[in-house]
This record gives structure tokens, sequence and C-alpha cells, in this order.
């Protein structure tokens, strides 16, 4: 028997399933083979001591959180039950035909641009006949057609109805009515008492009831006996009732040298994103709707997706409203102060300023040549090896050259 | 008694399904923990399981026994977990129990010699050395030489030939054999 054969059979003895012909051969071999031996005894222990591996308790808290999974599972199980399957059809194809008037509904609305809030409530209007117009957009909203027929005859006919006027009178509080303009200003002016200004603009701004959202203040470099003077900005955020007069009362506090003021009309953009909302509400409670009588898992999955989707666009489009809101409510005015010695217009004796010049000139040229000379000794000194070999060469050169020529004349 | 359970289980009943739960909880468990190779997932990876069979009662056969059904769903759900795990972090050790080398023989000798005598190192090592098992290694020693399983239920559980228990159970064997060569020769 060979090692091999005999590895073979060892498993099957340690099992108790090998036969008393085999179990004999194997014998015979074992006591041939030392190093058969010793695997069967080690195989062997090894075995009696995964054997002896005791099992684990069970975490003491096991059955109880095992209990309550059980019963939230089991409650699914029934309310999945309790719902007849026939409904499925009636899940699907509304789903599929809510979403394809919403976005046609979408679509003709982008289109509309409206311009008062009117226009949010047609979209109502236009969710009522959705059955209609989506019978007329696709086949596949056949199948929702009748469905919807049966869903108006038990209750769901006239919810949407009260659904919609309930959240258009929402509508109504939540929204903005009349213009929505986001002002903002800019003054740059010159002043004459810098910390003086700066506390008086600060007390309006809070007197306003807005706030000074930044403010900065800087030296300005003095190169006369004159006190230091400052230039700097404050930036204000100003209700907007307060915004015309704060303006008029600003400009008298200097010389304004720059003015610039710019009214942003947002309400169209305004307008446009309120339905936008309105609409994705109108459908989100659709799905929620829908959503209490699905059955399958998928169906399930798929509503919430899509409502997770709206949800998300809803808030992003709540966001920006609230964002033109209270650009609208607090105008954004920034005022930049330079302070001057004084405001009045002042010319400088004439002489003072020409003799200066004249000195500044002097000195300028004075100094260009002290320099000039500076440079000049550096060089030469720090070239004077240099300078010393040519020296020597051109002596040697002309004294050749002068006795060539001494020897020619005679 | 057990196929009156069985019958109120399948129709829905919390109550009967965890009566006959009771006396495999402690099997699913621990075949979870060898699987998994650490009480915490083994608590999630049992109790999951144990859902799932509840879930899945209306489906079961009252043909094959119970608990070998039980125990498949474990194993099952255990390995997918695995499976799923391995997807997320780079596999390098997949085939490491079918390739024992010699780094890893002289790794497994962590323990101090002179212990390696006691049963219980025996026992740490074994403990580890069977983490290191493929996922199919490890189900079938499991299943055979820590629970005491035949051939036969072992193929009923895993759903595979005689002849394929047999011959995993030996290739896993032979390799846990290597994986202790050192605490053996002690």
């Amino acid at each position: 028997m060979t090692c091999e054969k005999a590895r073979e059979l060892m498993y099957a003895a340690i099992d108790g399933e090998l036969d008393q012909g085999h179990l004999r051969s194997l014998e015979e071999h074992l006591d041939s083979c030392g190093s058969c031996t010793i695997e069967f005894e080690e195989l062997k222990y090894m075995i009696q001591m995964a054997g002896e591996l005791p099992l684990k308790e069970l975490p003491d808290d096991f059955n109880k959180t095992l209990h309550s999974k059980l019963m939230s599972e089991a409650k699914t199980e029934t309310w999945l039950k309790k719902l007849a399957t026939k409904r499925n059809a009636f899940v699907l194809g509304s789903v599929a035909v809510l979403l394809v008037a919403v976005f046609a509904g979408q679509n003709l609305l982008g289109g509309m641009g409206s311009t008062d809030m009117a226009k949010s409530e047609s979209a109502y209007d236009f969710v009522g006949e959705m059955e209609t117009t989506a019978a007329a957009e696709a086949p596949a909203s056949v199948q929702f057609n009748t469905s919807m027929k049966s869903d108006d005859a038990l209750d769901g006919g006239a919810g949407t109805r009260v659904e919609a006027t309930e959240s258009s009178q929402i509508t109504n509080e939540t929204y903005r009515e009349g213009r929505l303009i986001i002002h903002s200003a800019s003054i740059n002016m010159d002043i004459e008492d810098y910390d003086g200004t700066f506390m008086t603009i600060r007390n309006w701004v809070e007197g306003t009831g807005g706030y000074v959202e930044s403010e900065s203040t800087s030296l300005k470099t003095n190169y006369g006996d004159g006190k230091d003077l400052k230039y700097g900005y404050l930036t204000l955020r100003i209700p907007v009732h307060a915004y015309g007069t704060i303006l008029t009362d600003l400009k008298s506090l200097g010389h304004v040298t720059r003015d610039y003021a710019n009214a942003y009309d947002v309400t169209k953009q305004y307008r446009d994103t309120a339905s936008e909302v309105e609409n994705l509400k109108v459908t989100e409670n659709r799905l929620r709707e829908i959503m209490t009588q699905a059955t399958e898992i998928e169906d399930i999955l798929s509503i919430e997706n899509e409502l997770t989707r709206i949800r998300g666009s809803i808030n992003a489009y709540e966001r920006q409203l609230k964002d033109w809101e209270a650009l609208a409510d607090l105008t954004t005015v920034t005022v930049e102060l330079n302070e001057v010695n004084s405001l009045e217009t002042v010319i400088e004796p004439i002489d003072d300023s020409l003799w200066g010049k004249a000195k500044e000139g002097l000195i300028d040229t004075i100094n260009g040549i002290k320099k000039a000379v500076e440079r000049f000794v550096i060089w030469t000194v720090s070239k004077s090896p240099i300078l010393l070999g040519i020296a020597g060469i051109v002596f040697v050169v002309q004294k050749i050259y002068f006795k060539r020529r001494k020897r020619n004349e005679t | 008694m057990e196929s009156k359970l069985i019958e109120k289980s399948i129709a829905g009943d919390v109550k009967s399904f965890e009566q006959l739960i009771q006396s495999y909880n402690r099997y699913v468990y621990n075949i979870a923990y060898r699987m998994m190779g650490n009480e915490e997932d083994a608590k999630d990876m049992s109790q999951e399981a144990l859902i799932k069979a509840y879930k899945a009662m209306p489906g079961f056969k009252m043909e094959s026994q119970f608990s070998t059904w039980l125990y498949r769903i474990v194993i099952n759900t255990c390995k997918d977990e695995l499976r799923k795990r391995k997807e997320h972090i780079l596999s390098l050790d997949e085939e490491i129990a079918e390739r024992i080398t010699l780094e890893q023989t002289l790794e497994s000798n962590s323990g101090d010699p002179l212990m390696i005598y006691e049963k219980k190192e025996m026992k740490n090592a074994l403990d580890d050395a069977l983490n290191k098992l493929s996922d199919e290694g490890r189900s079938v020693v499991v299943l055979k030489d820590l629970l005491g399983y035949t051939y036969e239920e072992i193929g009923e559980i895993l759903q595979i030939p005689i002849g394929t228990v047999r011959s995993r159970l030996n290739r896993s064997r032979s390799t846990l054999r290597m994986l202790l060569k050192v605490q053996l020769a002690e």
C-alpha cells in the first residue's frame, strides 16, 4: 500500500467508516511506515481536540433581540398580506402615469411664465385633470385611466382636490405676495472725523434693526506732521424699510466720491420656483398615497426612491426661496470711508514745493555722482590684478614697437 | 410535536417558531461563530439567518429535517456575508488554506513551546487554524468534527454529494494538520 492510499483510508478510519478488510491493510501499512503512523496519530488527536472544542454559550440578550426582530418581521408580513395583490397593477400603472403627467406638467408650466400666484393654483387644476391629459399622452396610461376610475369610486377622487386647496391655502401664508426686489448699494466718501463717523453709522444701523456684517479700518501712511489718517469700510445689512432713509443719511456724513445702487427684481424667479415647489408637493402627496397601497417590495423601493428624489428637489428649491426672501428683507450697503484733514480744497504754498523739489533734485544728483565714484573705485581695486597684468603687457609691447621703429629709422 | 410547531410557524406564528428553534439556537449560533470567527458577527448572522428561516417557513417541505434545513440557511447566510466582505476588502488570503507555506507553519507557532503540551493551547491554536480555512472547508470541518454530523447529513445541509463532503473534509483536515504541525509535533 502506498502512503497516499493509506492517507485516504486514515480519515475514513477515524470517522469509523472503514470496513474490516481495509482497516487491517491500513494497520499493516502503519506498522511498517513511521511517518504515516505519526500522521495518523496527529490526525486522531487533532480531530479529537476539535470534538472537544466547547460550544459557545448564547449571548444573554440573544432570545430577547431575536424576539423583537421576529415580531417586527411578523408585522410587516401580515401587513403585506392584507393588501390585495390585484392592486399591484394599479400601483405600477399609477406611479408611471403620475411621473409622466408631472413631467409634462412641469414643462407646460415652465413655458407659461406667469407673473402672480394664480399660477400655482392653476397647477392644481392641472393635476386634477391629469387622468385625461395622461390618457392622451401615452398608451400605457389606459391601465391607469381605468384604475383611476375605480379609485374615484372608492375614495380617491375628492381627496386630491381637498389636498390641493389645503396646500394652496398654505401657499398664501408661506410665500411672499407682491414684488421681491433685492437692493444693494455702495457709497465711497471722504470724511473728516473717521472714528466719529464710524460710530454714527454703527448707531444708525442698530437703530434700524440691521447689523454690521463686516468692517475694516487701516491707517494711511503719514507723510506730513499732521495726525494719522484712517481709511476703511463697513458692510451693512439694513432692513428694507429703512434702506432709503439710511442711504440719504449716510450721504450727508461727508463728501461722496462714488455712489452706486442696484435693485435686482427676483419676483419672476421666485414665483416660478414657488409653483415648482407646490407641484412637487402635490406629486409627493400622491406618491405617499400610492405608497400605502403598495404590496411588492420592489414597488415600495421604487416609490421610496422617487419620494427621496422629490423631497430633495423640494428642499433645494425652498432653500433658494428662503435665500431670496432673506436678501430682499435685508439690503446690503457697503460704505467706504476715507479720512481727510479737511474737506475744503487746500492750495499748497508754491515756494515750499518748488524749493523742496529743487532740493530733492540736487540731493539726487549728488548721490548719483557719489555712487558712480564709489562704484569706479571698487571696480578698479577689485580688478587690479588683471588691470596690472594688462598694463604690463601693453608696456612691453609698446617698448618692442618703439625699439623696432627706432631701428627702422636708423 | 415538532411537526405541529412547524405547521404553526408556517402560518406565521412567532411563538411557535421560537419554540421550534429553541433547541437549535445554540447550534445555529455556534455554526455562525465558527463561520464568522467572532461573537459579534456570530450573533448578527445567526439572528439574520433565523429571521430568514422564519420568512422562508412557508417554503419548508416536511421531506427534509428541520435542523438540516435551518443549518443550511445559517451556513449560506454566513457565506453570503463573507463573500460580500471579501468583495469589499481585497482578498489576498482567499486561497491561503489551500497553499500552506513554511512561513505559515512557523507563524502558527506563536505560543510558548512549553505550553503547547497543554490541551488548552492546542485548542486555541485549533480555533485560530479553523479561521484560516476557506469558507467551504471550514463549514465541513465544523459540521463533522466539531458538531459531529454524519457525511449524509452534511451532504444534505450543504447540498453537495457525499463524495464531495469526504474530499473537502479530508483536504481541510490535512490543511489543519499542516497549520498545527508545530503544536502536534510537541
